[in-house]
């Protein structure tokens, strides 16, 4: 890695004025396992890294009637083995859980999991300038892209490798970040953006803000929820393609389906089509069929990715079947 | 009670459970410095100039070097074609063309981002199939006909520019084998397979450490396969006399055919020369994974000709191997891997051609099975299809067509301790092959596969040792044999201490130092056990010999009558005996010598071979041996992810004597699982400029813990046929565990959804693409 | 050049201090400082556990944390398990059964067991692989490694 200066972050509110208004000035580092692997390729070279694990208070999990309370500071270990998480909130216990590695769930944050960067390997070349680093190329469109978008795609076609991300937004989540300016509040679901709005970011986050904390109301009774998650071996891997489901029930019917899919787009996609498919309806292995159906009707395969669509539309059909 | 047989612990094993065995890049020597190489960012270039004016000016640089700082000289394994930095050229991405030693790898690094080199590039050339024409768009090596060869290949009229091998198998009449298909009702089964881009991915990186002493000479530590071969090209890259050269092999992190070269311990002997200090270099994992030696894919063009009663009665067979910028250790595998055409059975007429030829991507190395388990995915995916087309078991249509004991394989060679039959018959039975799998609930189907291979041991070969007894009856062991991990140090010790009757704590081994261990050709080709072994063996006869003779006048007796056992000399069939130590004297303030001499036995356990004839495959005897072995794998696939499960694995192989049976039961599980990974989920990717794409352990898949089935269903069979030239019977098993198992694999997904892939690995996409095309026609792709 | 940073900790149970550059990762401060060379680098980059350790009683991979951040914390590493004249049980049963060949994953492998066993000390085959599925093995299969961890299970239960 290159040489930065190391500060230890006292509190919250002091975080802003310890991070430049320049992207390639200051990191902040939570667990850094995706942070020190893009120093440790030179894809980053901050002048100066703030702790952010010196802050009290932002590893703490709160639940209670109203909902639950995840610090972004709480690993992805604490949130899997979490009792109330894993009955109550089990797609985000079953999707944290099936992060990376031990190693890395024990110091990998909530926070770092949300605004993880990709893993395309042009992007995490250090000798190659793409798109999303600035330069004029996205290589995928030409080049090797069997990992990368069936949807949301352009001009950068990286897909957001965060499985917790998918999960909570199915649940519903918001998240509270802040900056110079105070404090504010968003639904999870608007905290990502599309390429389109800004090839070279992955969500709103200005260089010298902060995600503090993630808030997921209460599930309604009856509420099921599960995570399916599709990849070449059982350990390590990204998800090839994955879908969080979480779906109000009444009675045998699905009244509320909320399905949001991982490793298929550059944000963690929410399938309107696949939830219409559903909303309302009894759950039979005809209309989980045409979920799946619907969940990829507009997919836009690259050349190398077509078998995505395929996985797509299994394993929502699988995930409602599942879920029934 | 004797060791040899039994499950003796790992005698190296303590220092690996406590951190404390010393690796390569866990050395540390005074004043040491660290070197970086500057790679070639392009398949194909001209270098016009390289400028390291900027590089050597930077604080903490102590060294750089180009082509210039080297000596002339090409090399390679048996076609000289490879300098260490390139010179005029580079011929795949990653070659280097400089090296820099500096106080810190991340200083080293940095500078090697200022040497400024100025490339044209050139049109790079993948395609194997347009790099074997006569015409081809690009020539890779203009001087090829000037490169020292040190074989022949098959004689034609005009050699493709970009071919380094071609081998002809010429074996009965093949013509007449399809017309008899053709003609009695029989079938003709014509189809290509593919094998892809694998990796050795050992957990430890390749590097080395140098340092030179002030008479001018080198010591080398590197994690290797072979010192002396080590010491030999670090002899001739750097124009030194090979005393001059002194090679010492650490432990070892792994190998499989991958840790043969001396790419980069040669750099770092010339930086550390012009820098005046040890220089350290070890390779990050992506440089390991992108620019050392791989596994280079074949094609395989196929036809079988077929009675109706499933004897294969001939085959005719077309190979490429996908070569890289250089021929490297790969030289031999267009030869070697046509063992398997024949492979364990009976062929009337068998007719090959194979080649290599250069392309513009990684070179091509040695991994595990040398070839054979290429061909082994081609042939034994044949052997099912037949099956099926016959309608006739696959087990049962292996047997029918098995050559028997003393019957020669279609290129000659003797079929000796031929298992084949019980590998496969033990393994069958441990699968329960009889049983149908049973029925899953969609998505999930299962299905049982099956494969036999064979795997032979290279010569012409050899292995020496020496053995010293020390006055308290401990024996030391000096062989340059290295353990990579498949327990070599183990079984030789295991042997020491049954050949004279001690416990294991009393035998010591002095590990590989050119300085001090005699010639050993090569931890490689499955051939310690069996050519190490024997020459300790023989070098323990010869010791004790010596104790004999030494001991015969203070006994009275004549050295034939005397047994040496457990630290004593005995007279055959008499309570008479001495100690060893009775053979030492004292002398005055030098403690204890030897009454005569120091007492070392020597061997050297040679093998000759008459190699085939490159024309016809035809030849005497041409291997040590061959080893026999059998796979079986029940399956689970998911038809809507294409995911493939290994639920169950069984791998039977033939060692002879199990000289250590728990580590026969350990290559038989690292094998199936190496063996697993290449099938299912290795792949190195290359992009349109002839860059990996994929050189991380995240990217390129290696099985973790959970790809492997439980414990209760992972099998582990040891069939022992002694060999008649083995040590106790023994053969070698580090290959023959990787051979049948994609075809194992590859047979138990047909069985469960009836579709076949081609080509490697199977992955995800492959296997949901064939579903669908399965369904969409309403047939089995390949039956 | 940015200051190094001064660090005081634990590390097998010993008070430990030392200077470090913040970019430094405690796996290059373990092996290239402290000379604590039984953590292996097998990746540099989180992908294969062979230098995992136990951070406050976390496994942890050493190349994904940065050596600036053990002030205050407790360490484990291999070379605090065996004592002068015993290994550990985890040791013992990894040399019992057979559970290595090269040796270079095994420091990682017995860290990861340990881990495990001294939260759940009776786990079963599945749990042993989930909790071991960080640790890359190219030699051996995993099968006599999950033996082991079974055998290490009995002896300290």
């Amino acid at each position: 890695m290159e040489n930065f200066a190391y500060v230890n972050a006292a509190d919250v509110e002091q975080v802003p004025s310890l991070l430049s208004d320049d992207w390639t000035e200051t990191k902040m580092i939570a667990g850094g396992t995706d942070l020190l692997g893009e120093l440790k390729e030179y894809i980053e070279t901050p002048k100066k890294v703030v702790n952010l694990k010196s802050i009290p208070g932002l590893d703490k999990i709160n639940a209670d009637a109203s909902g639950l309370a995840i610090g972004a500071l709480v690993t992805l270990t604490d949130i899997a083995a979490h009792p109330t998480i894993q009955h109550h909130y089990t797609v985000l216990a079953e999707a944290a859980g099936s992060v990376a590695s031990p190693q890395i769930r024990n110091v990998g944050t909530l926070g770092g999991n949300l605004c993880q960067r990709p893993r395309c390997w042009y992007y995490r070349n250090p000798d190659i300038i793409c798109l999303k680093k600035g330069g004029d190329t996205c290589y995928a469109v030409e080049g090797l892209n069997k990992y990368h978008a069936i949807f949301g795609g352009g001009p950068v076609y990286i897909v957001h490798p965060s499985d917790t991300a998918p999960a909570l937004i199915a649940l519903g989540a918001t998240a509270k970040i802040v900056g110079p300016n105070g404090e504010r509040t968003m639904p999870l679901e608007d905290f990502f953006v599309l390429p389109d709005v800004n090839p070279q970011r992955e969500n709103v986050l200005e260089p010298n803000e902060v995600l503090t904390e993630v808030h997921v109301p209460q599930p309604k009774m009856g509420t099921k929820s599960t995570y399916l998650k599709v990849r070449e071996r059982g350990s390590f891997d990204f998800a090839l393609s994955s879908v969080a489901a979480h779906f109000e029930m009444s009675g045998g019917t699905c009244s509320k389906a909320n399905v949001v899919l991982g490793g298929v787009a550059p944000i963690p996609w929410r399938s309107v089509e696949a939830e219409a498919a559903l909303n309302g309806k009894r759950i039979t292995d005809a209309v989980a069929k045409q979920a799946g159906e619907a969940a990829v009707a507009n997919a836009e395969p690259m050349t190398d990715n077509g078998y995505k669509v395929t996985l797509t539309q299994n394993i929502v059909s699988r995930a409602a079947m599942r879920l029934a | 009670m004797a060791v040899v047989g039994t499950s003796t612990k790992r005698i190296d094993g303590i220092e690996k459970v406590t951190g404390t065995a010393e690796f390569t890049t866990d050395i540390v020597l005074p004043r040491m410095i660290h070197a970086k190489l500057k790679r070639s960012p392009y398949a194909h270039a001209k270098i016009l100039g390289i400028d390291t004016s900027k590089a050597e000016q930077m604080p903490g640089v102590r060294a750089v070097i180009t082509a210039a700082d080297l000596p002339d000289v090409r090399l390679g394994v048996l076609t000289l074609d490879e300098h260490l930095l390139a010179h005029d050229k580079t011929r795949l991405v990653g070659e280097p063309v400089a090296a820099v030693a500096a106080d810190t790898p991340e200083i080293a690094r940095a500078a090697c981002e200022q040497i400024e080199v100025e490339y044209e590039e050139l049109a790079p050339l993948f395609d194997p199939e347009e790099a074997i024409k006569l015409d081809p768009p690009v020539v890779l090596h203009e001087e090829y006909e000037e490169y020292e060869k040190l074989l022949e290949i098959a004689e034609m009229d005009e050699r493709p520019p970009n071919l380094w091998q071609a081998y002809r198998i010429r074996h009965g009449d093949i013509d007449d084998a399809f017309k008899k298909a053709e003609d009695e009702g029989g079938y003709i089964i014509e189809n290509r397979y593919a094998t892809g881009y694998v990796h050795t991915a050992c957990m430890e990186p390749h590097g080395a450490v140098a340092q030179w002493s002030s008479d001018g000479s080198l010591t080398l530590w590197a994690g290797g396969q072979s010192p002396y071969i080590a010491r030999d090209g670090l002899a001739k890259a750097l124009d030194l006399s090979p005393s001059k050269v002194r090679v010492i092999v650490p432990f070892v992190g792994g190998a499989f055919g991958g840790k043969l070269t001396v790419k980069e311990g040669a750099i770092a002997a010339s930086l550390a020369h012009k820098a005046g200090r040890p220089v350290k270099i070890i390779l990050t994992r992506a440089e390991d994974l992108a620019a050392t030696a791989a596994r280079t894919p074949f094609i395989f063009d196929i036809k079988d000709a077929v009675t109706k009663d499933g004897i294969l009665i001939g085959r005719k067979v077309t190979s490429i191997l996908w070569g890289g910028g250089y021929s490297g250790e790969g030289i031999l595998k267009p030869i070697f891997s046509t063992h398997l055409y024949p492979g364990s059975y009976r062929l009337a007429a068998l007719w090959v051609d194979s080649y290599g030829v250069y392309t513009n991507r990684v070179s091509g190395g040695a991994l595990r099975g040398y070839g054979c388990a290429e061909s082994a995915w081609a042939v034994e995916t044949q052997m099912d299809i037949i099956a099926r087309k016959c309608d006739i078991d696959a087990v049962e249509l292996r047997i029918n067509n098995l050559l028997t004991e003393g019957e020669r394989t279609a290129i000659t060679m003797p079929a000796h301790a031929f298992s084949a039959h019980e590998c496969l018959t033990k393994c069958a039975d441990a699968i329960e092959w009889e049983t149908p799998s049973e029925s899953l609930e969609s998505p999930w189907y299962r299905g049982k596969g099956i494969a036999l291979g064979n795997k032979y041991s290279f010569a012409p070969t050899a292995s020496s040792t020496e053995l010293k007894v020390h006055e308290d009856a401990s024996c030391e062991l000096r062989t340059s044999a290295v353990d990579l991990g498949q327990g070599a140090y183990t079984i030789l010790t295991q042997i020491v201490a049954d050949e004279f009757g001690i416990e294991i704590d009393q035998v010591k081994l002095v590990t590989p130092d050119t300085a001090i261990t005699p010639f050993d050709h090569v931890a490689g080709s499955s051939r310690q056990t069996f050519h190490t072994g024997n020459a300790t063996r023989m070098a323990c006869d010869d010791a004790k010999r010596q104790i004999r003779e030494l001991a015969a006048s203070k006994l009275e007796a004549d050295p034939d009558d005397l047994e040496v056992s457990g630290g004593r000399i005995s007279v055959k069939g008499s309570s008479k005996s001495i100690e060893v130590e009775d053979l030492f004297v004292v002398e005055m303030l030098a403690g204890k010598r030897p009454a005569v001499d120091e007492i070392i036995g020597k061997a050297t356990w040679e093998v000759t071979a008459s190699p085939h004839d490159p024309n016809t495959g035809q030849g005497e005897e041409p291997m040590a041996y061959m080893g026999h072995g059998a796979q079986a794998a029940e399956v689970e696939v998911n038809v809507e992810t294409g995911q493939v499960r290994i639920r169950r694995f069984v791998s039977a192989i033939d060692v002879g004597k199990a000289m250590n049976p728990q580590g026969v039961e350990m290559q038989n599980y690292g094998g199936g699982c190496m063996g697993i990974g290449i099938a299912l989920h290795e792949d190195m990717c290359f992009d349109a400029n002839g860059e990996m794409t994929n050189a991380s352990l995240m990217d390129y898949k290696i099985p973790s813990i959970v790809e492997m089935p439980l414990n209760e269903y992972m099998e582990s069979i040891i069939v022992e046929v002694p060999h008649q030239h083995g040590p106790y019977g023994a053969k070698g098993a580090g290959e023959i565990v990787v051979v049948p198992t994609s075809p194992a694999i590859g047979n138990a997904i047909y069985d469960a959804i009836g579709v076949r892939i081609w080509d490697q690995p199977l992955t995800p996409e492959k296997v949901v693409k064939a579903w669908k095309e399965k369904q969409a026609s309403g047939n089995g792709s390949g039956s | 050049m940015p200051k190094k940073v001064h660090v005081q900790t634990t590390i097998n149970g010993e008070a430990v201090e030392y200077l470090c550059e913040p970019r430094q990762s405690l796996l290059e401060v373990l092996r290239d400082v402290l000379h604590l060379t039984g953590a292996k680098e097998g990746c540099n980059n989180g992908n294969c556990g062979a230098c995992s350790v136990i951070l406050d009683g976390r496994l942890v991979n050493s190349c994904l944390v940065l050596g600036a951040e053990l002030e205050g914390k407790s360490l484990e590493t291999i070379e605090g398990l065996a004592e002068p004249e015993q290994l550990h049980p985890i040791q013992d049963a990894f040399l019992e059964n057979a559970a290595l060949q090269c040796g270079i994953c095994t420091p990682g492998f017995i860290m990861a067991a340990k881990a495990l066993l001294d939260q759940n000390p009776n786990p079963t085959e599945h749990e042993i692989r989930y909790w071991l599925a960080g640790n890359l093995c190219r030699c051996t299969g995993y099968d006599k490694i999950v033996r082991a961890v079974q055998d290490a299970a009995q002896t300290t239960s």
